[in-house]
Parts: C-alpha cells; structure tokens; sequence
C-alpha cells in the first residue's frame, strides 16, 4: 500500500514529467549539434528510455489505484490515465513488431523486398561464406562474427555512420610489378563540376578503378596498346614443362594438360565476373571488364581442385580453398583482350600509358578528337564541357591505400567498419559504398556491406512515375505513382495511384511515395516508403479516450464536487 | 482612423469592379504568371520590388510602375539604381560605394564573377553542412536579386496570361489587389492597440469607443484572413507569418467567448494588446508574408489542416494566458490586486491553459495521425513535435500542481510567462534555433534579435515584479 502510495503520488508525477521535460530538451539540442542517429541511438531507442516510459506508466497505474474504489467523480481522471497506458501499450507494440524500409522502383521494375534501417556485413572468402545483420549489434564493438571452418575469424572493431574515404596514394615498390596510376583535378564551370580523380590500374579492392563516369562523360586509364581481338579469352594451364591453352567461347570440352594425366574440364567464362555471395555470377554485360575463368582439374585417380582465375590478378593463386588444398601445384593464367572502352556515347577522356611509362592523352566528344602527351603538373582542355584537366600527380609503382576518417558531426557519408581479420596485420576498411577484396594470410577474401533486405508478402510493380509541376515552374506541386501491387498466394492483383499523402495498404503494409529520381541515363524511378504499424489502432483508441477523459475532467467534474473548483 | 475610411472606399471599389488603368503595357490588374501563381501584375510587381528594392515603393514611384518600366525598357532599367545592399562589407569586398544603398545592375553585372565567387563558397559550404559566413549569406541574396532583375527584364519573370478574366478567376484577382490595398493586418494591428486603451487603462471614459475599434479590429483581422484563405484556396496556416496572423485571431475568439462568459473585460483587453503586439511582431520578423505557392508535402490534407490549426489555436491559448499573466504581475506588483480580483484572474488563468492543453495536445495526436497517413510513423521525435509534446507537459504540470492546490494564483501567473517561453521554442525556435527536422519547410533564419528583446523584456518583467516584493496570494 505504501508502494502504492508512493509511486502514485503527485511528486512522483510531476518528478517525473519535469524530469522529461529536461530530458527532452536536452536531447533535441543535442540532436542540434551531434545530428538526428546520434539522439535516436542514445535517447528515444535506448533500453534507459524505455525503462523511463515504464515508470511513467507504474506511476500511472499506481495513482490510479490509489483511488480506488472509483466513484461517480472518477470517471474523467480514470479515463484520462487508463487511456495513456493504452497509448503507451501500443506504442510498445509498434516499437517492437514495426516494420519501415525503403523501396526504390524503376519504371517497369518489380520487387518483393525493401530495404530496412541496418547493415549487413558478408564475408567471403575460400569458397565459405559468413553473413551477419549489424543493427543489432551496432552497439556492441568489438563484435566477432560467428566462426566457419576455412574462414578466417573477422571482428568488427569500429563502425563510423559518416566516414570519408579517400584514396591515398604512393609510389613504392610491388615486387617489380608495375601499377600504374592517374591523379588529377577536373573543373568545368559549366557543368558545376570541381573534383579529384584518381584511376588506378588493376587496383586489388576495386577492379574497377580505372575508369569514372561522370555524368554523360567518361575517363579511362588505359594501359598497354589495345588489342584488336573479338574480346575472346583463353586460359593457359602449367605444370612444370607441361602447358594447355583453351580456347574459351566455343565448345570447351575436358581439356588434357599434356602428358601429366591430368584434365581440365567444367570451363566457365565471365567476362565481367562480380562476386556476389561468395560466388561468382552471372555478367552484367558481355563487356570484358573484368574476365574470369572458372574450371576444375582433375587426375586419374577422381581427386579434385577447383579454380578460379582473374585476368586483372594474375598474382593470386586460383586455387579454392587456399594454398592448403593446393595440390597439383598448377600454374594459371587467362589471356583476355584489354578491356573494351565502353561505347562511347557521351564525351571521353583517355589517360594512356606505354609499359615504358609514356603517358598521353586522347579526348573525344562530338566536336572532334584531341591527343597529346603530357606530364605531371600540366593543365589539359578537353574541349568539351569547357572541362580542364589538371594533372597532379602520376604513379608507375602506386601503392593504394584506403584512408577513411570519421566526418564532422552531423555531416553525411558513408557507412564503414573496420575489420581486424586473423592472419592479417592491417585492418580491413569496408564501406556500404565499396565492396572491399583484400589478401589475407596469401588467400583472397571479399568483404561487403549491404543495407538489410526484408521480404514482403506481396510484389510491387512501377507502371509510371509522374512529377506534376506548379505552371510555369519546375517547383514540384505532386508526385505520383502507377503501381501493380500482386499477391501471387492469395491472387491478388491490383492496380493504383499511389500519391503524396495518399498511400496504398495492403496486409498491414503502408505503401507511400517518399521520393523520386529522374535521370537521364537512368530514366524515372520512385522512391517508396513500406511501413506496418501494428500499435496504431490502439494509439488511436488510446488517446480519444484520453481525449474524452480530460473534457470530462475539465469541464464535467465540477458537477460533482464542487470543492475542487478553482473559485 | 482617415486611413481606415480610405480602405473601406476601396473595398466598395472592390465590389464595383473599377480600377485605374496603368500605362506601359502592363495595367495593374493586369492578368499574370509568377512565381507559380496567377495574380494581378499589381501582386506580382510589389513582390518582385520588395525582393529587389526592398521595398513597395522606389523612388516614390509605385512598384507597379517600376516593375512595368523595367520589362518595357530593360537597358535603361539596367542602369537605374534599383538593387538594395545595405551590407557593408560586401560593398567593400565588391569596390562599391559605402554609403549607397542601391545599384545598377550593371554596376554590379561588372562584378559577377566576385559575387559568383563568394556564392559558390556559400554553396561549398552548404553542401558540407556548414553554414555560410554572413558576407557569403549576403552574396548570395545579393545574386538572388540581380537573378530575380535579369529575369524579369527578359521578361520570364512576370507573364501575362490570357483567360482569367471571368468568373471565380477574375474574383480572386480582385481580392488580391483588394489585398494589397486594404494592407487588413495593419489596420488591424491598429485598431486592437486602440482596443487595448479603450478597454482596459481607459474603459471609464471611452469604453463604447473601446467596443467599436475592438469590432474594427476584428473585421480587418477577420477579413484579412479570409482574403488570404479565398486568394490562396488553402488553409490560413501554411507558414509562419500566417501562423502567427491565425494566432491572435485564435486569441481574440476566445478573449471574446470568455470575456462573454465571464463578463470580464481584462481579457479582452489583455487579448487585444497580445494581438496587437503579435502583428507587429509578424511584420518586423524577416519571414516571407507573400502569397505563394506551397512544396509539395505540405498541399492541402484534410488532417495536415486541422493539425496546425489544433496546434497554432492552442498558441493562441496559451498567448492570451500570459498576457492574463502579466497583468496579474503587473497589478500585484504594483498593490493594486485585491483577493476577489486575484481570485477571478487566477480562474481565467487556469480555464485558458485548461482548453490550451487540450488544443496542443489534440492537435500533437492529430499530426501523429497526419504523419501516419503520410509516411507511416506516427511519432518520431522530430524536434517540432517533441517540442510540442515539452509544451504539453510544462503545462500539464501546471495543471497537476493546481489540481492539487500546490500553486496559487501569483505563481500560475508565473507560470503563465514560463510556459509561454516553451510555446515559443516549438513555435518559433525549433526552426529558427535549433534549425533541424521535418518541419524546417518554409522557416528561414534571423529575427533572433527580436526574440532575444522579448526574452530580455520578460526577464526584466519578472525581476521588477518580485524586486517589489508583492504579496504572493
């Protein structure tokens, strides 16, 4: 009973709603300074909080059983109070079983997943393959990801929500192995455009370094004289003396390796291999961008090795598996044209380098082409886009390395982690921009971080996008969408407008217009917003009945008993 | 009082149709095209010279004349010094005069590439999330107003659009130049300081002439109001001038309803100061008081409309509750409150926050449901709303104290002050202050100043009140 009393008592209340009142400024000017995740993590979805709001709920409870039995005058103060437990029960419950993600839709695309608040962090490497959501463990660093045989064991050591990441480079020796590199300034004042580039040849984290687009306009570090192949590859094989070339494109067919009794066989070609998942899949394009083999080699007595081979790393082993199940000692190589220069629709700027490191330039658009040589420190005009190219720095042996700095508070960027893996001195920095691949312990290992997917119960189809203007403006005045929402299970199909402020519902789920895209490569996109809500209705219900609870306290209650009117 | 005679002739000149004809092309009910909206040339000219003069007027001349002039005659309007700058350091930066306050274009078309400089700077800067120093600011309104010139010489600006000119168009267009003519809010700023004499420090003598300027005042207010809703077709609550005009209107009905109810009249008169007040200050804020058109997010919603209107009345609450609250100090202070009078404001005082309460918190709940129906959260702690939900419960402790007898009436008139400083970080401060958050559309910054005078006034206020030593009953 003296809990009771206590905890229902009216310092208690007002205890508690001036400590709110200081807690919730506190936090909105910090919100001010530090920025919106930096609140939301250590006040409004903090366990603390939580706890706070449940005091406030005992208190509630409490005071309203202080007065009990009820009389005729309770009716407006038990409303008022029950209702707010209400309203605290279902904001609970829309707190632990909501669900908001984003959906970005092309015109004409279909999807049956978003994307939620969170990462996820894949690691693969050796043909093994770890996954782990990070929302739920933003909080506690370091975190070591579940162990799996093969893998080396990867922790989570740091997360920045607002990194920059720049790309540093030096020159320092690669055991001979040249990698050559670009480092300039663009500008254009018609286009807006002031930035540094950096293109880098056969850059080990990101094979696609050496080219950009920006925009309509592409740059490209081209090395070697191009080849005048079809763009075919062909895969050569080693052991000792002993050497086999396939052909690749055609019929490839177990293939022998000379006199060894071994063969090769299951031959795949990727033209432009990416890793997705611990494995490779299926090009993008036919493009050779980035060739890849796979095959297996196989010996009389039925054992196995399985490889995969890239053209732009030649030094890495393609056995799977790591050096340990290496055991025919083979020596692989893919021989593959260059890369194609990509068609080119909008204007070029080509960085060219000789294997003895003479550089020049090629510069192409509609009004002509233009080449020359250069050297560091010189300033080039493209002759397009009033574009003048600054040339800062060249490497012919680049060292690349990733600095990633955490950036101001408040400021965007992206999300990154540092990596400490075992078997590897350096950390390992990964983005949600930029997959990384780095050598560990002599083996390769891909590192990715990707928003959280959910699956949703339905599929959605973009039909049209449309932004309607204000006249004579190019002010938006509405968005909309044409949408096929289909439920393939229950048979479902249906086809709406979904609008600014007008969503579509379906199973629990809210979908809304957020956003749009319109490009001009891209075409037009919508950007949706997929909540479910299951606390609302008893928001709702919770806080009319505090409504009706207060007027009835107010304005009724004095009827009663007159004694508590303020005369 | 002239003054008002001349607006009301004008408003029979609205409803005969007749109104003078301008020359050069351009007549003042000319029908056109800006910024997104079809106005009179009239509207259109007095915004476009407001953005570039700083003014309605320049040289004496009419904006519509001005504005006419300078589509028909672009070069030689090209070298009338129109463009205000009154920002020093930026004439020094830019080697012009320091003690001229407008330029030509071309004398400022010759320094494009400083301007553009310090602009892009500014943009830099934004992009990172920094704020830009006051003389990037300065550029940058500088370069809007050269822009907004060179635009509306070449004449893309201002568009004259045929088919307007019957019906429920031609009406609007009326009561927009009615608009501008009548200037309803000043009148009413005014008539309510009238009010505020007649009814309250002077009600022995003119008490009739009280009644008729506080029925002035609400007639100017009312249809001030109403023009802006008809002219616009959307609700009198889309940004923040228009807050605060639908504020004091919130006020003065319930002044009104409970000046009626109670037969009292310090809350009338109170209300009236408050209001008078409140317009001034709308006036003196830099914040945008033209008609224009609204991002997308914020298009007529039937629960975005009753939102801000719960919440904006519960402002107007809470403002007549503090002005009650002052003038409780103010007699207590000064010996003047007996027990029965102390007694009957204290009532008011509370009856007041009692209906203010369950305005702000209706209208938090209803903008949970607006954002709900929206984008599908009902509550997310955006500074606005948590700001409201502060308000909510600085006020609710008020009432929990009274309720059970813990505050009396001076204190609750203390209350009254304080509680009104939270209502105006959610109003005002939440935007201006701490400048973050979904509600940021249509806020601007500056006008600190002024903001800063009232909360020294009300610090001052205070220390007065109690350096007096008054009886707290």
């Amino acid at each position: 009973m003296r809990f009771i009393k206590f905890f229902g008592s009216l310092f208690f209340a007002v205890f508690l709603i001036g400590s709110l009142v200081a807690i919730l400024t506190l936090s909105t000017v910090l919100e001010s300074i530090f920025g919106t995740p930096f609140v939301q993590r250590t006040f409004y979805r903090a366990v603390w909080f939580n706890g706070f709001l449940s005091l406030v709920a005992l208190n509630i409870v409490c005071s309203a059983l202080s007065r009990f039995p009820y009389k005729k005058h309770h009716v407006g103060f038990v409303l008022t109070h029950f209702g707010i437990l209400i309203l605290l029960l279902g904001s609970l419950l829309s707190r632990l079983y909501g669900v908001e993600g984003q959906m970005t839709l092309f015109e004409t695309q279909e999807k049956s997943a978003m994307l939620k608040q969170g990462f996820r962090l894949d690691v693969s490497g050796a043909g093994e393959h770890a996954a782990v959501d990070l929302k739920s463990h933003g909080n506690k660093l370091p975190y070591r990801l579940p162990a799996k045989t093969g893998v080396p064991r990867v922790t989570v050591v740091e997360a920045i929500e607002n990194a920059r990441v720049q790309t540093v480079l030096r020159e320092g020796n690669r055991n001979g192995i040249p990698r050559r590199a670009v480092n300039a300034s663009l500008s254009s004042e018609r286009a807006g455009i002031k930035q540094d580039i950096t293109l880098i040849e056969k850059d080990p984290s990101n094979p696609h370094s050496f080219f950009l687009d920006l925009g309509p306009a592409h740059f490209e570090l081209v090395t070697g004289p191009k080849s005048s192949a079809d763009g075919r590859a062909a895969l050569l094989v080693k052991r000792g003396e002993e050497t086999a070339s396939v052909e690749l494109g055609g019929n490839s067919g177990p293939v022998p390796l000379g006199s060894t009794g071994l063969t090769i066989s299951g031959i795949r070609y990727y033209p432009h291999a990416k890793v997705d998942g611990g494995k490779l899949v299926d090009s993008p394009s036919d493009t050779p961008f980035n060739p890849a083999i796979e095959f297996e080699v196989s010996d009389e007595h039925g054992r196995k090795e399985s490889h995969t081979k890239f053209h732009l790393f030649p030094d890495f082993s393609s056995v799977r598996g790591g050096k340990a199940k290496d055991a025919f000692g083979l020596e692989t190589r893919v021989l593959a044209s260059e890369p194609e220069e990509a068609a080119a629709a909008g204007p070029s700027f080509e960085f060219r380098v000789t294997p003895d490191n003479e550089w020049s330039y090629r510069s192409r658009s509609s009004h002509g082409d233009t080449s020359g040589p250069f050297r560091a420190g010189d300033t080039i005009e493209t002759g397009w886009m009033d574009m003048t190219i600054k040339i800062k720095a060249l490497y012919e042996n680049a060292v690349v390395e990733k600095k990633v700095s955490k950036g101001k508070n408040g400021t965007p960027g992206v999300f990154a982690l540092r990596l400490a893996v075992e078997g590897r001195e350096e950390p390992v920095w990964v983005t949600d921009a930029r997959p990384a691949s780095e050598a560990v312990a002599g083996d390769r290992m891909d590192f990715r971080i990707s928003p959280t997917s959910f699956a949703l119960p339905f599929s959605l189809t973009l039909k049209d996008f449309r932004k309607i203007d204000y006249p004579g403006t190019t002010n938006a005045a509405s968005f909309e969408s044409d949408v096929a929402l289909t439920d393939a299970p229950a048979g479902v199909k249906l086809d709406r407008t979904i609008q600014m402020n007008r969503p579509l519902d379906y199973k629990g789920y809210r979908i809304f217009q957020s956003s749009y895209v319109q490009d001009e490569e891209l075409g037009e996109a919508s950007v949706f917003t997929v909540t479910k809500n299951p606390g609302i209705r008893l928001i709702y219900g919770g806080a009319i009945i505090v409504l009706i609870g207060v007027i009835l306290l107010f304005y009724w209650h004095p009827f009663f008993n007159p004694a508590v009117v303020v005369k | 009082m002239t003054a008002m005679l001349k607006r009301a002739v004008l408003l029979s000149v609205f409803l005969a149709g007749t109104l003078p004809a301008f020359a050069a092309g351009f007549t003042e009910n000319t029908v056109v095209r800006h910024n997104g909206r079809v106005k009179p040339f009239d509207a259109g000219a007095r915004q476009t010279l407001r953005l570039v003069a700083g003014s309605e007027t320049w040289n004496r001349q009419k904006a519509a004349a001005v504005v006419s002039g300078a589509i028909a005659r672009p070069d030689e309007a090209a070298t009338l010094k129109l463009i205000r700058l009154d920002f020093w350091e930026l004439k020094q930066a830019l080697g012009l005069p320091k003690d001229e306050h407008f330029f030509a274009l071309d004398e400022l078309s010759s320094r494009t590439g400083a301007i553009l400089a310090l602009v892009q700077e500014a943009k830099k800067k934004r992009d990172a999330d920094e704020k830009p120093s006051k003389l990037e600011q300065k550029a940058e309104q500088l370069y809007t107003k050269m822009h907004a010139f060179e635009e509306l010489t070449a004449g893309r600006l201002i568009e004259r659009v045929p088919g307007h000119d019957t019906g429920l168009d031609a009406l609007r267009i009326r009561a927009e130049l009615l608009y501008f003519r009548l200037r309803p809010f000043e009148c009413a700023a005014a008539a309510y300081f009238f009010a505020f004499l007649f009814l309250g420090p002077f009600k022995k003598r003119f008490l009739t002439l009280g009644w008729i300027a506080l029925a002035a005042a609400l007639a100017f207010h009312t249809t001030g109001i109403a023009l802006r809703v008809f002219i616009l077709s959307r609700p009198p609550v889309s940004n923040m001038y228009e807050s605060m005009i639908f504020m004091n209107w919130a006020l003065m009905v319930y002044a009104l309803v409970f000046a009626l109810v109670r037969k009292s009249l310090p809350a009338l008169s109170v209300g009236a100061f408050v209001s008078a007040l409140v317009m001034v200050y709308a006036n003196l804020l830099p914040i945008d008081s033209s008609l224009d058109v609204l991002v997308p997010v914020l298009r007529s919603n039937y629960w975005l409309t009753i939102h801000v209107m719960t919440i904006v009345s519960s402002y107007g609450a809470f403002g007549l509750a503090m002005g009650v609250g002052h003038r409780h100090l103010f007699l207590a202070a000064a010996g003047k409150l007996d027990a029965k009078e102390a007694t009957e404001s204290g009532a008011l005082m509370f009856r007041v926050i009692q209906f203010g309460v369950i305005l702000i918190g209706t209208g938090t709940f209803l903008g949970g449901v607006w954002a709900n129906e929206s984008w599908g959260r009902f509550w997310g702690w955006d500074p606005k709303e948590t700001w409201a939900f502060i308000t909510f419960l600085g006020y609710l402790i008020v009432i929990h104290l009274r309720y059970a007898k813990r505050i009396n009436d001076f204190y609750l008139a203390l209350a009254t002050i304080l509680g009104f400083q939270l209502v105006l970080m959610t109003w005002y401060g939440v935007n201006f202050v701490l400048g973050r958050g979904l509600h940021s559309y249509g806020a601007g910054s500056g006008g600190m100043q002024w903001v800063v005078y009232y909360l020294v006034f009300e610090a001052l206020f205070v220390a007065f009140v109690f350096s007096k030593k008054p009886r707290t009953f």
